[in-house]
């Protein structure tokens, strides 16, 4: 189909003056009903977190499924095979792209990406992030971490994992 | 077409759907590109793919036929001491395509022709090829101690007549892509331009043949940022393809409603831009709210806007959530009331169409460019993927293609103002109609990739879809059912870079942003 022919003509004199009208008691409607039309709303997913078990050990029985799926290849994990249980979980925090391949593939609910917004820090940041600060760390739960009943955690909110964080320089 | 199955008797031609291959040797390649050209109107050279293959490369010339909606495939296999010879006589942007070549992999192509594209001057080595040992950090092995060459001596050699050269970016305030553009202006009308790309090249092929498919699934967004999802359905289509695989009916409704959202966020976005470039301030803002509004969608569903990733190898990532389908309802009853707005208030102002009726490309200009999608329609010719080589379900929606008819950024504004009309309705129907899906909790099972054991595979596959700029494809030779061994994006963006040289010329300079925006340059598409 060809657009239609009027949008190549000029508008008129008379439809223009009626919309210029138009705009300028809009502005004062504007004022007195407030403007209600901004969106505000930021993305949804954040940084990974580990959830663990009420006797603050780890759910995660490092299968190694996650750190075999990764895009970037991110996660590093060394297993201590006697307990089944991860004695080191380091994520390359300035690799991840917070896709959330790892939460979908790990068939024990132990890794989950919080919702949480966290600040992006220059300089000497660590950015290799330990188990300290994937389970425990001041976002989740402020430090006491996320736990897994009944196979769902324990969020506070039905769609974010903790507080924001404050940001303190 | 049974004439060109004639025609070509004797050599092995075969046919599959709406797609030809044939093989054809070094020294018969111009006289076969000449008949297909001239004879059988094959004149639209979307791509130029070059793999390597034991010990030699193996060029696919990707033709296609607009009129009878055909696609044509020609191999060529030559040894690496032969020179490929140029295209230029037919395609004058090829020679882009071959630069490509030579850089990624190393192929004998025309003396002049060996200049780097993607890569750095000062680099060593070709990437793509087999031989290739990456060095690790950038230190003495990868760069040479000497100078940059410089390859300036045609500019110096006009400069000195009295012409000028000015060159605009990558880091400048009116063009917001990392793109560098060399112009040659007489009066402040350009004559001539040279963009010079490559300035965020990541090498995204190179990784596609390491990873395996599922985890390339999120590079393969990335690709083209915008149009939020698109790279990565188009990426699972692909390798559904290879690998055989059915997905269900309501997988494949879903897929069709996040393309269409994703058009429809990715045209937002570049109207928003054409309009900050004339300064209606008030409408870039409508435009952008608009715009989140989409994406909000996309953010309910997934939890992610800009690179959403909803499609996953064999079905969708989730189910859709409670209130989704209602809250998408909503947001398509506001788009569609404030689109009514635009159009009476924006449309048909004097100073609008006078700021935008600039910088024309002819039909012709734009075929032998390459040029595809919104642009190509802009010029009033009717090719779009969604008719011609329907997938999923677009043969069974209601649906039109608008048509400019000068080609300049009034048309390009129109066409994409109609297309997001005409991509709410498809939303609405498929809605409408949307299949019920068996599985209660999951689209698909995340336990099953682990589960395909890896076996060894010689094919190749080429499956494009219509995106937001155009022709948007991944051309894949697999090595393994999990592991590719060659992938080349086919991005529009990379035509449309080049094609801004007929587009400026004659304009005036100060329109170059604008020409710029109105063809919605994706700098991650051309520099991969």
């Amino acid at each position: 189909v060809i657009l239609n022919r009027k949008y190549y003509f000029y508008r008129n004199f008379l439809s223009s003056l009626l919309i210029v009208l138009k705009q300028f008691f809009s502005l004062f409607s504007n004022y007195i009903t407030g403007n209600k039309d901004e969106v505000f709303h930021h993305s949804g997913k954040g940084p990974p977190l580990l959830t663990i078990h009420p006797d603050q050990t780890l759910v995660c029985t490092s299968c190694g499924h996650c750190q075999s799926i990764c895009p970037t290849q991110c996660i590093s994990l060394t297993t201590n095979e006697v307990k089944k249980a991860p004695t080191d979980f380091v994520i390359d925090m300035k690799d991840c792209l917070y896709c959330g391949l790892c939460e979908e593939v790990c068939p024990d609910k132990a890794i989950y990406m919080a919702y949480e917004v966290v600040p992006i820090v220059c300089g000497d940041y660590d950015w290799k992030w330990g188990i300290d600060k994937l389970a425990f760390r001041e976002g989740l739960n402020r430090g006491k971490g996320i736990v897994l009943k009944d196979g769902q955690p324990q969020f506070q909110n039905w769609q974010s994992a903790g507080d924001p964080v404050q940001v303190k320089e | 077409m049974s004439k060109l199955l004639d025609f070509f008797e004797k050599r092995d031609i075969y046919e599959e759907g709406n797609r030809l291959y044939m093989s054809t040797s070094l020294l018969g390649l111009k006289d076969d590109i000449r008949i297909l050209k001239d004879e059988f109107k094959f004149i639209f050279l979307s791509d130029i793919i070059g793999t390597e293959k034991s010990g030699q490369f193996e060029i696919i010339y990707h033709l296609t036929n607009l009129e009878f909606r055909k696609k044509f495939f020609l191999n060529l296999r030559i040894s690496k001491t032969n020179t490929l010879p140029s295209l230029s006589m037919y395609w004058p942007l090829s020679v882009y395509h071959e630069m490509e070549l030579w850089d990624m992999l190393g192929v004998n192509v025309e003396e002049g022709l060996k200049k780097r594209i993607l890569n750095i001057p000062e680099f060593h080595g070709h990437p793509l090829s087999e031989n290739f040992v990456a060095a690790g950090d950038p230190d003495e092995s990868v760069f040479c101690d000497e100078l940059p060459e410089i390859h300036q001596s045609v500019i110096d050699s006009e400069r000195r007549e009295g012409l000028e050269w000015s060159s605009h970016g990558p880091c400048s305030n009116n063009i917001k892509r990392p793109v560098q553009l060399q112009v040659k202006t007489d009066n402040d009308i350009v004559l001539d331009c040279r963009p010079k790309i490559g300035h965020v090249h990541r090498g995204v092929e190179k990784l596609a043949s390491e990873l395996d498919y599922f985890q390339f699934n999120i590079h393969a967004d990335r690709i083209n940022y915008q149009s939020c999802c698109t790279g990565s359905i188009v990426w699972c289509m692909t390798i559904e393809q290879l690998i055989n695989m059915e997905i269900s009916d309501r997988s494949k409704a879903l897929r069709m409603v996040f393309l269409e959202l994703g058009r429809i966020a990715d045209h937002f976005t570049c109207l928003a831009n054409i309009c900050s470039k004339i300064s209606y301030e008030e409408a870039y803002w409508e435009n952008l709210k608009l715009r989140d509004e989409i994406q909000l969608l996309f953010n309910l569903y997934n939890g992610r806007e800009n690179v959403s990733m909803p499609a996953r190898i064999g079905g969708m990532s989730k189910q859709l959530p409670y209130g989704w389908s209602a809250q998408c309802m909503e947001t398509i009853k506001n788009v569609k009331s404030k689109l009514f707005l635009m159009e009476n208030e924006l449309l048909r102002s004097r100073l609008w169409m006078d700021a935008l009726q600039v910088c024309d490309i002819t039909s012709t200009d734009a075929i032998s460019s390459g040029v595809s999608g919104p642009v190509l329609r802009a010029c009033g010719i009717n090719f779009d993927l969604r008719k011609d080589m329907p997938y999923y379900f677009y043969e069974e929606v209601d649906f039109e293609i608008p048509l400019g008819v000068r080609g300049d950024v009034h048309d390009r504004y129109l066409v994409r103002f109609e297309e997001i009309k005409q991509s709410l309705n498809i939303v609405t129907q498929v809605m409408d109609n949307l299949p019920i899906s068996k599985k209660e909790d999951q689209e698909y099972d995340p336990g099953f990739w682990f589960s395909l054991e890896e076996e060894a595979m010689d094919a190749s596959v080429y499956c494009p879809v219509e995106s937001s700029n155009g022709e948007f494809g991944f051309y894949l030779e697999a090595a393994t059912n999990k592991r590719a061994r060659r992938v080349k994006v086919r991005g529009p963006s990379f035509s449309h870079v080049f094609a801004l040289k007929h587009i400026m010329y004659g304009s005036y300079l100060k329109e170059l942003p604008l020409a710029m925006e109105s063809l919605n340059i994706i700098p991650t598409e051309h520099d991969r």
